[in-house]
């Protein structure tokens, strides 16, 4: 036994030598990135991107590589899926790549446990003047910026429609009050033989608008769904019980649209609308290029949401696609030359307009060039002045999907009244805040 | 001498039953297949939806063949399928045959801890996983995609049943003609376990072929990536493609169907003897 | 020497195949069981540990107890057609006589299980759609007119996912009894119907006994397996429509991924291991009762 014991010593002997060896070679550091110039600056960084955007990233890419030669950028594409889960994992275990593309509420947590470089202070200062503050949210914490959005990320101000459908029952312009909205919603609404609604009105329902919609109105109102200390929520407020009763009554007393089609994973509520399920679906601008692209429709247009109360157009919005760097990046230089050179104003003009998204950038939006390569935006365009930034509202995700949509579907189904739900909304938010922030 | 119950031989109520059995189990198979040669506005939006394609469409298939890196991610799930079929083939009879056939001590609380593996559901260890093998050293290589997949609680469990039944006499007398415990594994046993080996053997390739969130969270390289990836490749976050993801559905089956029928007697022999013993 | 030849065996043997099995399976689900105290972010470097209470939380939460009842009906209904449908289709495929038909049903009915359950899910999801799926088309052909929306309605959804994984996986389950059939040696129904037996009574009195072993194989596999579904869940509804068709699975899932709670998730992955391990052992005991008989 004594040849097995030394056999076996050695083994362990190694295999603790090998994960010493690793751990130590784990160490890295940090520094700070300044403008550089082209020609001088050299080396390696890794670039994760999301796959939905790889036209527009290649031609970042490529452009990139023509001004600065000396940099290599090793760019991968991750399907959306699981690329949250890649994030996190490789942050988690230290791999990450030097830079990645992120959607904004996935670098609160980032930001949150020291993982992102700060963006340096001269270029910081330039974009709060240049972007969107509203589209700054998501990347800001405690004042200090951690990455740089490309998109304003809109999921109210605009709603899809059929102009015939719409002039059928006398609308030959999109409606412009509230009370319009719902008056075409109801006569466009057809039901089968028990009075459920078969063909809907005004649908809003999916995970992004049943939460908006309900932000928006209670903003509009000019209420607040923060409480005093501004670190936890408060929903059992008169606007809040206006707004959700006005939803609430959409599906149960109105009609004009139903719940069951929400969870259906396969198809988005907008499917439903390129289907002609529906008159009128209120969805973000992104979903034009599918109706345009997959459904190869030209019937349908994009028209302005009412506002609740006729006064304000106000909407809360979470901030959308950007860029942030590892705060272990070993590259600063480079990577935020490369983060520089991905987010002028030339590069926020090419890839919105590839994308089709809205841009984070006042100038491009407000560009006539911009408008023209995508016309029906301009409802969205409009109302972007309007928008707040969603607030440190963490995790927004679960926020949307598991609270806010989960309570509105008892409202809905359940027979949970208004109140109840309004109440729930509030405890279950301000109990998720407390837990994330004791972490 | 044929044995079962059809002494009564089937009638036409058996037939018509496993007939209809049989349209139900491959129905969802022709629809993939058939749907994977219409265009994505087709399959999206005709109503009533359409059996036939309308027109004949190649434009998935050759999506998904030409936009992906397809042939090379075929070769990365091949190589990692093989490897690891493989090591737990291998692995699973030894060890199996250890645990039938040897005494030591520890032996029942290690074999339950080895079954108690079995019952955690891989999201859980998923993250605890992923810091091991990045501690090893291992993220973004084909190695640490296959490091945890080398041996299988289910294969040592499956192959011991199987060594339980083979009588002792046989490695004894292996043993008197002067044979090592390491021959007598490999030129007694193993015969005679061939076709629980041939069972684990594809079982262990299906099972590998389809996995796809551990390879993705461990790989960071696109042209690394496994095949099983093709089909969710094209669709985006709110764009779906159901044309791509019906010709990259039938194009990762293909392999695993071709495995199935070049081994399927063995593994139907296999699986026959894992019920009984 | 020989003795020392067995132990070195026995030792090279198990020790790479232990060794990886403790790094890359024991560990994390130690690690798991750890987390599961604690209040755990992966990228916190200071998690607050909670002790208990996730696991007080646990009991008291209406979705995981949604999500438990969920399960134990999902198994329960799915394991009980399984065992009935598949002995069922095994009885009837051992009825052929002629071996090319018989192999040809053994492989039918064992295509979908070499599918990959996603892409399934996927295709079945395009099947079910309330107006374009082809279940509607054949459902309006036959004057059925209402809508019936299979992954949406709240008391349709679980059937549906049911439904999708039985499809997709008893294929097994008729192999392994179609297996068990064959291997009953013909004079036992020789005998009886020289007694002047009927079928049915043959089946109750002669096949099922001696199907008991095969029979409690597969339905232990068959339930371990049934605790752990999530892809079909995952890629169909994600659970919804508000927790309708949550199995377990997916819960532990969501919470780690989706709302960043890994402690919580572990809390639940690993009540669901003891729940199952009790459950093994329950089977275990109950069969060595009827192994004599």
């Amino acid at each position: 036994m004594k040849q097995s014991i030394s056999r076996g010593f050695i083994l362990a002997a190694g295999f603790s030598l090998v994960l010493a060896g690793v751990l130590v070679g784990c160490q890295r550091r940090a520094s700070s990135g300044t403008a550089g110039n082209p020609s001088s600056l050299k080396g390696t960084i890794t670039y994760w991107y999301n796959q939905d955007w790889e036209d527009a990233n290649k031609q970042l890419l490529d452009a990139f590589s023509k001004a600065y030669p000396n940099i290599t950028v090793n760019a991968t594409g991750f399907t959306y899926d699981t690329f949250i889960e890649k994030i996190r994992a490789a942050y988690s275990a230290g791999e990450e790549s030097d830079v990645q593309q992120v959607f904004g509420d996935w670098a609160s947590d980032l930001m949150k446990h020291k993982r992102l470089a700060q963006v340096p202070k001269d270029y910081a200062e330039q974009l709060k003047k240049r972007l969107f503050d509203t589209t700054l949210g998501g990347y800001t914490h405690e004042g200090v910026l951690y990455g740089v959005p490309k998109e304003y990320n809109i999921e109210c101000g605009g709603v899809l429609y059929y102009p015939a459908d719409l002039k059928k029952v006398g609308y030959n312009e999109f409606p412009k009050t509230f009370s319009e909205l719902m008056d075409a919603a109801k006569k466009l609404t057809r039901y089968d033989t028990k009075g459920n609604p078969i063909h809907w009105g005004f649908d809003f329902m999916t995970t992004d608008n049943i939460p908006y919609l309900l932000l928006s109105f209670i903003l509009q109102q000019n209420g607040s769904y923060w409480a005093a200390d501004k670190i936890h929520v408060k929903f059992t407020t008169p606007e809040a019980q206006k707004a959700l009763q006005a939803m609430a009554d959409m599906v149960l007393k109105d009609k004009v649209t139903e719940i069951k089609h929400l969870s259906d994973t396969n198809n988005d509520a907008s499917n439903y609308f390129f289907k002609g399920d529906s008159s009128m679906c209120f969805r973000g601008p992104w979903v034009i290029p599918v109706g345009t692209g997959e459904f190869e429709l030209d019937n349908f247009a994009y028209g302005p949401m009412p506002s609740f109360t006729g006064a304000s157009k106000a909407f809360a919005a979470e901030s959308g696609w950007g860029e942030v760097v590892s705060a272990k990046t070993k590259n600063a230089d480079s990577a935020w030359a490369f983060v520089r050179f991905i987010s002028s104003p030339e590069s926020h003009t090419l890839w919105t307009t590839v994308t089709n998204t809205i841009p984070s950038e006042k100038s491009v939006a407000e560009s006539k060039e911009f408008l023209q390569s995508n016309p029906m935006i301009k409802v969205s365009l409009d109302v972007l002045p309007y928008g707040q930034p969603i607030g440190p509202l963490q995790s927004i995700d679960t926020f949307k999907s598991q609270i806010v949509v989960n309570n509105f579907t008892s409202l809905c189904t359940g027979g949970q009244d208004v109140a109840t739900t309004l109440r729930k909304i509030e405890e279950e938010t301000n109990k998720m805040i407390d837990e994330i922030r004791a972490q | 001498m044929r044995s079962g119950m059809h002494i009564r031989r089937a009638g036409i109520v058996t037939y018509l039953f496993l007939a209809a059995g049989a349209a139900v189990a491959m129905f969802p198979f022709l629809w993939m297949i058939l749907n994977s040669f219409k265009t994505n506005k087709e399959i999206l939006l005709t109503v009533p939806p359409t059996f036939f394609p309308k027109t004949f469409y190649l434009g998935g298939y050759l999506k998904v063949l030409f936009e992906a890196p397809f042939l090379r991610w075929t070769l990365n799930s091949l190589f990692i399928a093989v490897v690891t079929t493989a090591a737990v083939v291998f692995s699973s009879a030894l060890v199996g045959y250890v645990y039938a056939k040897f005494r030591f001590s520890g032996k029942k609380t290690s074999f339950l801890i080895i079954l108690a593996t079995l019952m955690i559901p891989f999201e859980v260890i998923m993250i605890p996983e992923f810091l091991v093998v990045s501690w090893l050293g291992l993220l973004n290589t084909l190695s640490g995609v296959m490091a945890p997949s080398l041996v299988s609680a289910f294969g040592i469990f499956m192959c011991r049943q199987f060594c339980e039944s083979i009588p002792g006499d046989l490695m004894d007398a292996g043993r008197i003609d002067g044979a090592s415990e390491l021959g007598i594994f490999l030129r007694i046993v193993v015969p005679e376990i061939t076709p629980a080996m041939s069972a684990l053997t594809i079982f262990n390739f299906m099972a590998s072929w389809n996995n796809y969130v551990w390879p993705l969270i461990v790989i960071n390289d696109v042209r690394k990536m496994p095949v099983s990836l093709a089909i969710s490749y094209f669709n985006g976050i709110h764009a779906v493609h159901p044309s791509y993801v019906m010709a990259a559905s039938v194009l990762v089956m293909l392999p695993i169907l071709i495995v199935y029928l070049i081994f399927q007697r063995q593994f139907v022999e296999g699986l026959a003897l894992s019920g009984l013993k | 020497m020989r003795w020392r030849d067995r132990e070195r065996f026995i030792f090279f043997s198990l020790l790479p195949v232990f060794l990886l099995l403790a790094v890359f399976v024991v560990l994390p689900i130690v690690f798991s069981l750890v987390i599961s105290f604690f209040n755990y972010n992966p990228l916190s470097r200071h998690p607050p540990f909670t002790g208990l209470e996730n696991y007080r939380n646990l009991f008291r939460d209406p979705v995981f107890l949604k999500s438990l009842a969920n399960t134990f009906f999902f198994v329960g209904v799915s394991v009980a057609i399984n065992l009935v449908l598949a002995t069922l289709i095994a009885l009837s495929i051992d009825l052929v006589s002629r071996l090319g038909i018989r192999n040809l049903f053994r492989t039918v009915f064992f295509l979908p299980t070499a599918a990959n359950i996603a892409a399934v899910a996927i295709v079945w999801s395009y099947m079910l759609d309330p107006r374009f799926g082809i279940v509607a088309a054949v459902l309006s052909t036959f004057g059925v007119n209402v809508q019936f929306n299979w992954l949406g309605d709240q008391n349709l959804v679980m059937a549906s996912i049911i439904t999708l994984n039985l499809w997709q996986d008893i294929g097994y389950n008729i192999i392994i009894v179609l297996a068990g059939l064959e291997s009953i040696p013909r004079m036992f129904y020789e005998s009886a119907l020289l007694d002047g037996a009927d079928r049915v009574r043959v089946f109750f009195r002669i096949t099922l006994p001696l199907l008991a072993r095969t029979m409690l194989f597969v339905s232990v596999m068959t339930i371990i397996s049934y605790f752990q579904v999530f892809t079909p869940v995952m890629v169909l509804t994600r659970g919804g429509p508000n927790h309708a068709s949550e199995l377990i699975g997916v819960s532990i899932y969501l919470n780690a991924f989706q709302f960043s709670k890994l402690g919580y998730a572990s809390t639940m992955a690993v009540t669901m291991m003891v729940l199952m391990m009790v459950l093994s052992l329950l089977q275990m005991r109950i069969f060595r009762a009827n192994w004599e008989y």
